[in-house]
């Protein structure tokens, strides 16, 4: 699974390959900072930076929830991109061929990102320890 | 519904003015003085602070709120929220290591509009449930409206429990306790009066309904809950969590 550094300030707008913040740990119960992967804007696994347990679910299922979501994006795209262009219409004509170059390596990241995460953990979700 | 207690606000709570609001998205990050807080966790495509940022203030008469941050989030809370929920207005203030400490240093930063009647209503909410729908937020104000204080409860049988693969099931039995939900909404000025008595007296109140209870004479009302406002505590929850809000379409109403 590919980590990354949190970055610390301000976010990017787009969601980035991993996030880190503070869960409770379902296998060591410790409150500890966990590294959050997602694939766009898809959760895809979590690994508790304490023990190590990896949460991720299943590996078909995330792919299809994948797929769905990407629907979605592509269908909510043309509202999204319509209210950045009334909002800013310069930046909006000026960073539009740069983003229209980057989605398929975009795509390509998100994909390799859902693939590696859902390898990583296996076909199921971590049990919780009760 | 009781007097408040000598010494406590009196009067009934109108509609008449706008409510603030308190959101708590720095506590565990408080604690732990290091690492970002849950909050900052985006939730397909939105960070959890500004879905519950957003809830607060849709259609609901909260015209501003106070969001607790630690210090090490300060900067990008801010930018996020700039960015996902823009023209709210909202200030950040500094999260305690308890979150009795923060809901005070809250309120204070509210204590001059209070104090000159400018908010009927003080909302709290934990930005670890950012799936609160605004339907619920105007429950919880709607009861707090008339009765002075309300919070959202669950009952045992209203529990969503997911079994070890994500999926939910029900549980069913005959027992009288409930879960008590965020938001929490209270009269503004006898939320500042339970707290600093609190903090004058060293009272360490579990919650905001118990020093309210405490020290306002207050019989706090419940309205009835929704199982879809999950807290997120565990990357399980997250899960729940984002699988809701795809059956939602993405809209918590």
């Amino acid at each position: 699974m590919s980590m990354q550094t949190p970055t610390p300030g301000p976010k990017p707008a787009s969601t980035p390959t991993s996030e880190s913040a503070y869960l409770q740990c379902e296998s060591c119960a410790v409150f500890a900072i966990h590294t959050v992967s997602y694939a766009g804007r898809l959760l895809v696994s979590t690994r508790c930076t304490a023990c190590g347990a990896v949460v991720a679910g299943d590996a078909a299922e995330a792919r299809a929830r994948y797929m769905r979501d990407l629907e979605h994006r592509l269908q909510s795209k043309p509202r999204r991109m319509l209210r950045r262009a009334v909002d800013d219409p310069k930046g909006f004509v000026a960073t539009l061929p740069a983003k229209v170059a980057a989605q398929p390596g975009k795509l390509a990241r998100e994909w390799r990102t859902l693939l590696s995460a859902t390898r990583a953990r296996g076909s199921r979700p971590t049990p919780p320890t009760e | 519904m009781r007097q408040a207690a000598k010494g406590g606000p009196r009067g009934p709570a109108t509609a008449r003015r706008g409510h603030a609001a308190i959101l708590l998205a720095g506590g565990r990050s408080a604690q732990q003085r290091e690492g970002p807080d849950v909050s900052l966790l985006p939730l397909a495509g939105r960070r959890l602070v500004s879905r519950a940022l957003s809830s607060l203030t849709e259609q609901t008469g909260v015209s501003h709120v106070v969001v607790a941050v630690h210090d090490s989030d300060r900067d990008a809370i801010a930018a996020i929220l700039d960015r996902e929920v823009p023209g709210h207005s909202y200030e950040l203030v500094r999260a305690q290591l308890s979150s009795q400490q923060t809901v005070l240093v809250g309120v204070e930063a509210l204590a001059a509009t209070i104090d000159d009647d400018g908010y009927d209503l003080v909302v709290v909410h934990d930005a670890a449930l950012p799936l609160v729908s605004p339907h619920l937020v105007r429950s919880v104000i709607a009861a707090a409206s008339r009765w002075g204080a309300a919070v959202p409860y669950l009952g045992l049988d209203d529990f969503v429990w997911i079994d070890r693969m994500g999926a939910a099931l029900r549980f069913s039995g005959n027992d009288d306790r409930v879960q008590v939900q965020s938001p929490q909404a209270f009269r503004a000025d006898e939320l500042l009066h339970a707290y600093r008595r609190s903090a004058t007296e060293g009272f360490v109140a579990g919650t905001a309904t118990e020093a309210v209870e405490r020290y306002c004479g207050r019989r706090v009302r419940g309205v009835p809950g929704d199982t879809r406002n999950v807290e997120i505590h565990a990357p399980r929850d997250l899960f729940a969590a984002e699988g809701l809000l795809a059956a939602l379409h993405y809209v918590v109403a």
